[in-house]
């Protein structure tokens, strides 16, 4: 899979979490800006990336994780990883 | 409007429920943790409050074991018992309860006592008794999905640990999706009938080219795909689907096809074999008619592409599904198939023999040509009327039949189940059942009449129905007659009757009127009848029909 192709892949799993369009949410949206961005939908994100791109996103760094591009971060550095 | 469903579960399910909300099903929300039991319980609960048209219970396993294992069996009987007030309380909900899945600790020697396995059985068994008992129980296949998606993709850790919620993202749109296709069946009628072509569809390669010893169709390697396909077919028809076939060929070759070794199917699985070289939407038309079903009740399997297409554009209609490109599809097509179109959720004697019946009305029909008058032949069929007072037991097959029958239903009133079980209870209503059997066959109970007693002196047939497929055998009469015979004897002296027109029972319209009944007045759509009941009704001699009534006058 290409670097888009994740890309892509993971806007459509938070837009569908999120229940977004797609065409609402970008890397830069925070946190405070989605309202439908709640704690649930905030562990439901985590849970989902974890499983649909096979990593583990530490329970340390769930706090730290203000915007989309903080969660997408964890499958650029292990896509780089592998690579 | 959106179906009202109501979820119960031991772990947190928020995730799932707001998958069902964006499938858009109205979710009555749970307020409180680990509450379930109470809900089920409590007749203050959201469940009775909101009596929703779903009640799912969505059970996890592995909280069970940790809460109860130590005295699991006695934790299992209390729950199935509060289940069963709750399903008997309100009939009209429908419970999907789940079996279970138990994550085994892992941390034993290998020779253990294998408890959370005997758990699971446990539940399985009790659940197959509630829902056999119940029905409105009904099983929710949990653990069915486990299995096909993996106990670790079904499960998150991380949702676990931050929520109390086990489901991963992909088990809850998997669940969503198997609870929403559930749900819609009950909404949704079945199709009747299902078409089917051979030739490299039942089996692979042309019967008429490669003959018998040609065709690809064995029990195992190649053929087996075939063979696969035609077990799933006959486990369709089991569920009491018709089944047809729609070939071009010609029908001694499909004669001999049926000789073969590995064929599951026989000629007597199916209710007509058009085999023939006439265009095949002529042939499933022609089907259609001699079932006397609607061509939006038939689904068609065609591996020829162009077939399919041509169908679809006569018969628009129909339901085509496409064809597996990949032949070692074909079990699963099956399967998906049934999931789609024939789905059931409770089997009755009726539906199990339904092809059977199909058949025997064949046979009826051939010997009715050999008779020069209708009376010869309805006398030469033997026929026998068992009339019962409805009971409990009665209840689903009555609903089913006011619910399915069209054509001759005088009132065409709609019952759901729980509707029936009232005026069972109720003194103001009799329910009277008939089943018809003769020399070919038992047609299964088949004539319904619900009589409304107004007091002591008058009484109203409030529903008279007959399923079709004993139309035109004077057995309506015989029912007729026997029901006032039985009200009079209980002292009512008049009778009325009604006629609400509908687009499908004009053939009735004149029902009471040839059985001696006098309009009393009319309406647009609707014709109201009375009859006095005298002591001395010449009783015509009932000669076709023996009536035999299975309770005490």
């Amino acid at each position: 899979m290409k670097n888009n192709d994740y890309g892509k892949k993971f806007m459509e799993i938070i837009a569908e979490i999120l229940e977004i369009p797609l065409e609402e949410i970008n890397l830069d949206s925070c946190r405070e800006d989605i309202e439908q961005w709640d704690s649930l939908a905030h562990v439901q994100m985590i849970a989902a990336i974890d499983q649909e791109f096979g990593i583990s996103i530490p329970f340390e760094c769930i706090d730290n994780i203000k915007t989309l591009r903080d969660l997408y971060n964890f499958i650029d550095k292990s896509v780089k990883q592998n690579d | 409007m959106s179906l009202k469903i109501l979820a119960i579960s031991n772990v947190n399910i928020a995730v799932l429920e707001k998958s069902m909300k964006r499938k858009g099903f109205d979710v009555v929300e749970i307020q409180g943790y680990n509450v379930w039991q109470q809900v089920l319980l409590d007749e203050s609960s959201p469940l009775y409050k909101a009596q929703p048209d779903v009640a799912l219970l969505l059970l996890d396993g592995t909280e069970l074991f940790e809460d109860y294992s130590a005295e699991f069996e006695q934790f299992v009987n209390n729950i199935a018992a509060v289940i069963c007030k709750a399903a008997n309380a309100m009939r009209s909900v429908k419970f999907l309860v789940s079996d279970i899945d138990i994550i085994p600790s892992s941390i034993k020697p290998l020779k253990n006592d294998m408890k959370e396995r005997v758990c699971e059985q446990i539940w399985t068994r009790k659940l197959k008794e509630i829902s056999d008992k119940y029905s409105n129980i009904y099983v929710f296949p949990l653990k069915e999905v486990v299995e096909s998606i993996g106990r670790d993709n079904f499960y998150s850790k991380k949702m676990w640990y931050l929520s109390s919620d086990r489901l991963s993202f992909s088990a809850s749109k998997i669940l969503t999706e198997k609870v929403s296709q559930l749900i819609r069946f009950f909404e949704k009628t079945r199709k009747k009938c299902l078409v089917l072509d051979l030739d490299n569809t039942l089996w692979g390669g042309l019967i008429g080219e490669d003959g018998i010893e040609g065709i690809i169709l064995s029990e195992h390697k190649e053929g087996a795909r075939y063979y696969d396909f035609q077990k799933r077919i006959k486990e369709i028809k089991e569920t009491g689907v018709i089944l047809a076939i729609c070939s071009k060929n010609n029908m001694e070759e499909v004669e001999t096809a049926f000789k073969h070794s590995s064929m599951v199917l026989h000629k007597n699985d199916f209710a007509v074999i058009k085999a023939n070289w006439e265009e095949k939407y002529k042939n499933i038309k022609e089907i259609a008619n001699e079932l006397n079903i609607g061509l939006d009740s038939i689904v068609y399997i065609d591996d020829n592409p162009v077939e399919r297409e041509k169908v679809k554009l006569q018969l628009p209609m129909l339901t085509v599904p496409d064809f597996p490109e990949d032949t070692e599809n074909l079990s699963s097509f099956a399967k998906e198939i049934y999931n789609k179109y024939f789905y059931i959720f409770d089997l009755f004697e009726e539906d199990k023999k339904r092809t059977e019946m199909y058949n025997q009305n064949r046979q009826r029909e051939e010997a009715k040509s050999l008779y020069n008058n209708l009376d010869d032949y309805l006398k030469s069929l033997e026929m026998v009327m068992k009339i019962k007072i409805a009971d409990e037991a009665d209840v689903p097959r009555i609903s089913q039949l006011t619910q399915k029958t069209n054509q001759f239903n005088l009132t065409t009133i709609r019952y759901a189940e729980n509707q029936i079980l009232d005026l069972i209870k109720s003194d103001d209503y009799i329910l009277f059942v008939g089943s018809v059997t003769d020399k070919y066959g038992d047609n299964g109970k088949c004539v319904l009449v619900i009589i409304r007693k107004r007091d002591d002196q008058e009484s109203e047939i409030e529903t008279f129905l007959m399923s079709c497929r004993v139309m035109g055998r004077k057995i309506e009469t015989a029912m007729l007659q026997f029901i006032e015979k039985y009200l009079m004897q209980h002292g009512v002296k008049s009778l009325t009757a009604r006629y609400i027109q509908t687009q499908k029972n004009t053939p009735v319209a004149m029902f009471y009127e040839n059985h001696g009944y006098s309009i009393i007045s009319t309406n647009e759509n609707e014709k109201i009848y009375r009859k006095e009941l005298k002591q001395k009704i010449p009783w015509q001699k009932d000669n076709f029909v023996d009536v035999i009534f299975q309770n005490k006058y």
